[in-house]
């Protein structure tokens, strides 16, 4: 009885399937991915976009997808297909603030620069995990990040911030290899030179 | 105190982890689905789209076969462009006349 109704818990539709009844016109099945996939496309959107424009993000991640459901062609590759879908929306929420300068160039107050300080002069020795580092950890990131071009950043979001290989940040964001792994290793030293010009004395 | 690269990549993991931390209220899946409801169903696109396809690609194969027809119809008629350019404007002094007043020739 509990194999049977384990097998019957597992037996819920394929990618593939919901996708078919999506393209024949059955709106109400595209809930079906999204329930599915919802933490995935979370999960890339808040990695790469501030907090206050995830929400809209991953609506607009699941709208584009829907629109380009008809030009799937592996059915059964959707999560890849949708994560860099999710990626590329992110890039292009980027390169829309940059192009319509809404980036601010240097977001930290005071108060920030001495926590930051602060917490760079003690980093050697100091634990990341420790809870009233990772905030100012974050802050550093976000600012250092806000100087980068939307190409850098989201090359180094991907591989540092979310651990991606090479290979799979290119995948996502439709790239080469040697592209991404050229602008990764350009983007740290920029980010480098930044916090140190920035905090090193 | 100048930050060296291990320490970077270390920033960069824990900042990531930081950002994932967030925690984003429900709600946004029902604004998605709202949106897409409200879009054409893909079924009718698709009709669209298919019915594009198939005449394009017959169209194609058309204009590939008389572009074959035309070009073996050229060299079996031995048709040198600019041969039959200039007998064309020597035998029809009228057009010959109207290239000339523009400058072409």
């Amino acid at each position: 009885m509990h194999k049977m109704e384990t097998i019957c818990h597992t037996s819920e539709p394929d990618d593939s399937a919901i996708i078919e009844r999506v393209l024949q016109g059955d709106v109400n099945a595209f809930e079906i991915l999204l329930r599915k996939y919802e933490s995935l496309v979370l999960r890339i959107a808040k990695r790469h976009i501030p907090f206050a424009s995830v929400e809209e993000t991953a609506q607009d991640v699941f709208v584009r997808a829907y629109q380009a459901l008809p030009g799937l062609k592996k059915k059964a590759d959707f999560r890849n297909w949708l994560s860099a879908i999710a990626v590329r929306t992110c890039y292009d929420f980027w390169r829309k603030k940059y192009r319509d300068r809404e980036v601010p160039i240097s977001t930290l107050s005071e108060a920030q620069q001495e926590r930051i300080e602060s917490f760079l002069s003690g980093q050697a020795a100091e634990d990341y995990e420790e809870a009233g580092r990772r905030k100012e950890a974050g802050e550093l990131v976000d600012w250092a990040l806000a100087q980068l071009s939307p190409e850098d950043r989201m090359v180094t979001e991907l591989v540092h911030l979310e651990g991606l290989s090479g290979q799979e940040a290119a995948q996502m964001l439709g790239w080469t290899v040697a592209n991404v792994k050229i602008r990764a290793f350009r983007a740290r030293k920029k980010l480098r030179t930044l916090v140190n010009r920035k905090f090193g004395k | 105190m100048k930050i060296n690269e291990e320490s970077l990549l270390k920033l960069m993991a824990e900042a990531g982890k930081q950002r994932e931390r967030a925690i984003i209220p429900d709600g946004w899946q029902m604004k998605a689905m709202r949106r897409i409801r409200n879009m054409e169903p893909l079924n009718a696109k698709r009709f669209d789209l298919a019915l594009c396809n198939r005449f394009v690609w017959r169209f194609a194969a058309t204009a590939c076969v008389l572009v074959i027809l035309l070009s073996v119809y050229v060299f079996q008629s031995d048709f040198h462009t600019e041969y039959e350019l200039a007998r064309m404007f020597v035998s029809d002094p009228l057009g010959f006349d109207l290239v000339q007043s523009f400058g072409l020739l």
